[in-house]
């Protein structure tokens, strides 16, 4: 018997101007720079020929900009358009970025307040969240919206944030739970670049973040 | 399906103590004769727009220029019960408090002399970031759930709550060393920015123009959402 693949796409959004400045964004709608949008576009070469059942985002602008800007570049999503030319991306909370609280719009690595705090897994982060609330919110939304599309075969798009990004590794079982908190020890998520997680009857079969599609041949000018 | 929303943010207009260039923070100072006049003409201003829902701070000044700007407005009667505007003011987009600073003219050198940063109170006052923390609940619980449902919504205010919202928004960067008062971005008196919303998600914004306020300036250009694609 054949088996049921399926496949599961997420990127992070496009640059924004707070992480130009490394500030803290957290629940903050900040937008995409012209940077953050060629990344976007980019991100759409780079699925090219994925063809989506369904497009997830979170409630935030950079993360369904990021989306609408990759589905439309790459060429092989109009299906998700709507009638006025909108994209049909569902927006979901359960995948906004983890809730940075008070430190939220404020630089990272030289706020005195953000480097003293101490960071662990289950701490939350004054009036904010915790990467495990963060993590728990996130494996919920995949065991619930997303596992049961892959085993019926479907391809499906979510587009995201760092955080978010690294809760589904969590989830989905590709990283261990941390013992400090899930930006110790490692490199940021890169913006916009896509991971594609590919399954067979539900379950992981591979995984692989998206290499940059070749240079296109230069179009020849006309000749005088 | 796309869901438009509208946003329409005004700060008061002037007050005794703009007049007179004094740090107001939380005290009541009320509207001048010519912060009246603004505030009807930014009435007229607002054109056919019709509001679902308006707030106000609890400073008279506020409150006052939202009635006036109702008054003259053309499509908003429906706001008005036998006389009373239905205005909902709220404590929590107050001006910042000024604490020690308050009623000192804005040239004092105690004033101009104080180290500021986006995290340092004012003496016995508020820091910038506290009101962007106490603005940004306020957007996130009262105004963006109505936005979503495609409402207009209008929130007259005061020079650091409208400071406060553009940080939120993304519209303005605040500063670690200089703050949002240091981004040398002035807010004109009673003059009307509008911000549109396509889902949940701000597409574009500009300010209108109010011929009783000298040199309306322009909300900053950088970090605006672009009409999705």
């Amino acid at each position: 018997m054949t088996k049921t693949k399926g496949t599961l796409v997420l990127f992070r959004h496009g640059q924004t101007e707070y992480n130009k400045l490394h500030y803290m964004t957290g629940l903050r709608d900040i937008a995409l720079t012209p940077m953050g949008e060629d990344q976007a576009r980019e991100a759409g070469s780079r699925i090219e020929g994925f063809v989506f059942d369904k497009a997830y985002s979170s409630t935030l602008g950079r993360a369904f900009n990021t989306a609408a800007i990759a589905l439309e570049n790459s060429g092989s999503n109009d299906h998700l358009k709507n009638p006025d030319g909108t994209w049909n991306i569902e927006k979901r909370p359960e995948i906004v970025e983890g809730d940075s609280g008070d430190f939220t719009g404020r630089d990272k690595l030289t706020d005195p307040e953000i480097l003293a705090y101490p960071r662990k897994y289950d701490l939350a982060l004054p009036n904010g969240e915790s990467d495990e609330q963060m993590v728990a919110r996130t494996k919920k939304f995949y065991d619930e919206e997303i596992v049961p599309r892959l085993e019926r075969g479907e391809t499906v798009l979510v587009s995201s944030h760092s955080g978010i990004m690294i809760a589904f590794e969590i989830a989905i079982g590709t990283r261990p739970v941390p013992e400090t908190d899930i930006w110790s020890n490692r490199q940021g998520v890169p913006n916009a670049t896509p991971v594609v997680y590919e399954y067979e009857d539900g379950k992981l079969v591979n995984h692989y973040q998206v290499a940059p599609a070749p240079p296109k041949p230069a179009k020849q000018g006309p000749k005088v | 399906m796309t869901i438009k929303g509208k946003l329409v943010l005004i700060r008061h207009g002037q007050t005794t103590y703009n007049e007179q260039h004094l740090m107001t923070g939380q005290a009541d100072a009320p509207l001048t004769p010519l912060g009246e006049e603004q505030a009807r003409e930014a009435g007229l201003c607002l054109g056919a727009l019709a509001f679902d829902k308006v707030y106000s701070s609890t400073l008279s000044r506020a409150f006052n220029t939202a009635v006036l700007a109702l008054e003259t407005s053309a499509n908003n009667a429906h706001l008005n019960k036998d006389g009373v505007w239905d205005i909902e003011q709220s404590p929590v987009i107050m001006e910042s408090h000024a604490g020690d600073f308050e009623g000192m003219h804005m040239d004092d050198p105690r004033i101009t002399g104080y180290l500021r940063s986006y995290i340092t109170p004012l003496p016995n006052g508020e820091s910038d970031w506290q009101v962007v923390q106490r603005v940004e609940k306020f957007y996130r619980n009262e105004i963006l759930p109505r936005i979503e449902r495609g409402e207009t919504v209008m929130v007259a205010a005061h020079a650091g709550i409208v400071h406060a919202f553009d940080v939120v928004m993304g519209l303005e960067i605040p500063d670690p060393k200089k703050g949002i008062w240091g981004s040398g971005h002035r807010i004109a008196n009673a003059t009307p920015i509008i911000f549109e919303y396509e889902n949940g998600i701000m597409t574009d914004h500009h300010q209108l123009e109010n011929t009783k306020v000298p040199a309306a300036i322009q909300p900053p250009k950088s970090g605006i959402s672009k009409p999705k694609p």
